[in-house]
């Protein structure tokens, strides 16, 4: 359990993180938009970066006292000249948990066997991710702490890291960061949505959803007809359909009488624009 | 921390080649007597060695220093940083004894001691000025420039200007012993001693 206590950073007078309070268990995700501060929360609990001074962070465990932390963090990239086992080695050697035999099985566990002799400034987007997760699980971690691991990747390559983020979440407690609504619908039980530096909210994803029941409707309307519907609501998706039409799903808070307007289901997203709205 | 520099210096290997050939030049012209004069090697070695070292730190810690990813790797490195810089400093040392020694050898007005005490100093001082100051503008193609510059200045004017620190000995007169070096080799321990505790407290 990682319990964080008036969590603050200020970065040349403007404060980045605002007296955030957050229980981490099981597997967390990290939702807000660009700029919301996700990136500086994950370097603070993974203690790459100091928070202000009031600030408390308690790191537990069940069996030990500590917990031991794995960190991977937004695009990660080091050591171009270096090959992916060497960099794996020079890693875990410079964390003086150098195991041979762990290292070993990361590169199997991580589908990274075929990369070992290859170097870094080689690799495509999504390896490059895997080998940051390997250097991460370097250490046995309790925590492994993710920041928008699938940015800039493909579909394919987004896929195969949440499964393989999901295999490991088996074992390992996971926080992640993203404001790619997938990465955390994936595999995350327990969220947490911070805006402007502020927590807005935290709980299972089911409540999550429920924060906009009732105001998410779908339409079929003409492609022309799209930018009308952004003084009802929040376009949430957009789906092409043949010919020139495609069907709309937006959240409102107003009731839609309209017969052409079908009430839907709420999803994660309608949740999540709902909350960026204020809709709290 | 050996195996980290065996690893490290894998993507260091043109310049580590290079340092190779510096040494192997340096123990040629000693073995060849291709200088008449002991200070004249000496300042050739003055002025490969010392600032080849310090360019050998900035690449060995461009990773910690001016990557995307150092404040990252920073937490790799906590605590051990000096600890690289100074098994380095110690590796880099035992050939520049060796040809210390051979120059005493070849040259028999020379002291030997003198000549690597004087060239230790000058190595730990470049090298730990090179890191602070690196550290401080995180650019490396700048940082070397300014050195690169700073060592054309003193060549040029052979180490005469009065508005420049003087690191290297440049008298092609007097033979190398400490009583001739003395006071730049202190000067060189104290300044290198201020800058190894400024680099040591940035990045330890």
């Amino acid at each position: 359990m990682i319990k964080i206590n008036n969590l603050s950073k200020t970065i040349k007078r403007k404060k980045i993180l605002n007296n955030i309070n957050v229980e981490l268990k099981g597997i967390t995700g990290i939702l807000g938009p660009n700029g919301a501060g996700k990136t500086t929360l994950m370097k603070i609990i993974a203690s790459v970066e100091k928070a202000d001074n009031d600030t408390e962070i308690i790191y537990k465990n069940k069996n030990k006292k500590e917990i031991k932390i794995g960190f991977l963090p937004q695009n990660f990239y080091v050591y171009p000249n270096l090959t992916v086992i060497h960099v794996l080695k020079l890693l875990s050697t410079l964390k003086e948990t150098y195991d041979e035999n762990h290292l070993e099985n990361l590169l199997i566990q991580l589908n990274l066997t075929e990369y070992r002799n290859e170097k870094m400034k080689n690799l495509s987007g999504g390896t490059l991710q895997r080998v940051g997760i390997a250097q991460a699980l370097l250490n046995k971690p309790d925590y492994l702490i993710i920041d928008e691991p699938t940015t800039g990747l493909d579909i394919n390559e987004c896929i195969r890291l949440r499964s393989i983020l999901l295999d490991i979440s088996r074992e390992i407690d996971i926080i992640i960061s993203s404001h790619i609504p997938e990465d955390i619908t994936s595999i995350c039980n327990h969220l947490i949505v911070i805006e402007q530096g502020k927590k807005i909210f935290e709980g299972g994803l089911e409540r999550f959803i429920e924060k906009s029941i009732g105001a998410t409707y779908e339409t079929t309307i003409y492609k022309s007809e799209i930018v009308s519907l952004n003084g009802i609501g929040s376009i949430l998706k957009i789906e092409q359909l043949p010919g020139d039409k495609v069907k709309v799903r937006i959240a409102t808070q107003t009731f839609l009488s309209d017969s052409s307007f079908k009430k839907v289901k709420p999803d994660f997203l309608s949740g999540y624009v709902g909350l960026l709205k204020g809709e709290r | 921390m050996l195996d980290i520099l065996k690893i490290k210096s894998k993507s260091l290997s043109l310049l580590v080649k290079l340092l190779v050939l510096i040494y192997v030049l340096e123990l040629l012209l000693i073995v060849f007597n291709v200088f008449d004069n002991a200070n004249t090697i000496f300042l050739f070695t003055q002025l490969t060695l010392v600032p080849l070292f310090g360019i050998l730190m900035l690449c060995l810690f461009y990773d910690l220093i001016a990557t995307n990813s150092s404040t990252f790797l920073y937490t790799f490195y906590r605590g051990k940083t000096h600890k690289i810089y100074l098994l380095c400093l110690g590796l880099y040392m035992a050939p520049v004894l060796i040809i210390c020694v051979l120059m005493g050898i070849y040259f028999e007005n020379l002291n030997s001691l003198a000549a690597f005490a004087l060239l230790l100093s000058q190595i730990f001082l470049f090298s730990t000025f090179c890191l602070v100051v690196f550290t401080i503008i995180s650019d490396l193609s700048i940082t070397i420039s300014l050195f690169i510059l700073y060592i054309s200045a003193e060549v040029a004017t052979f180490g005469d200007n009065n508005y420049l620190y003087h690191m290297f000995y440049m008298d092609l007169h007097q033979m190398v012993s400490f009583s001739t070096v003395s006071s730049t080799l202190v000067l060189n321990i104290i300044v290198g001693l201020l800058s190894y505790k400024v680099f040591k407290s940035i990045l330890s």
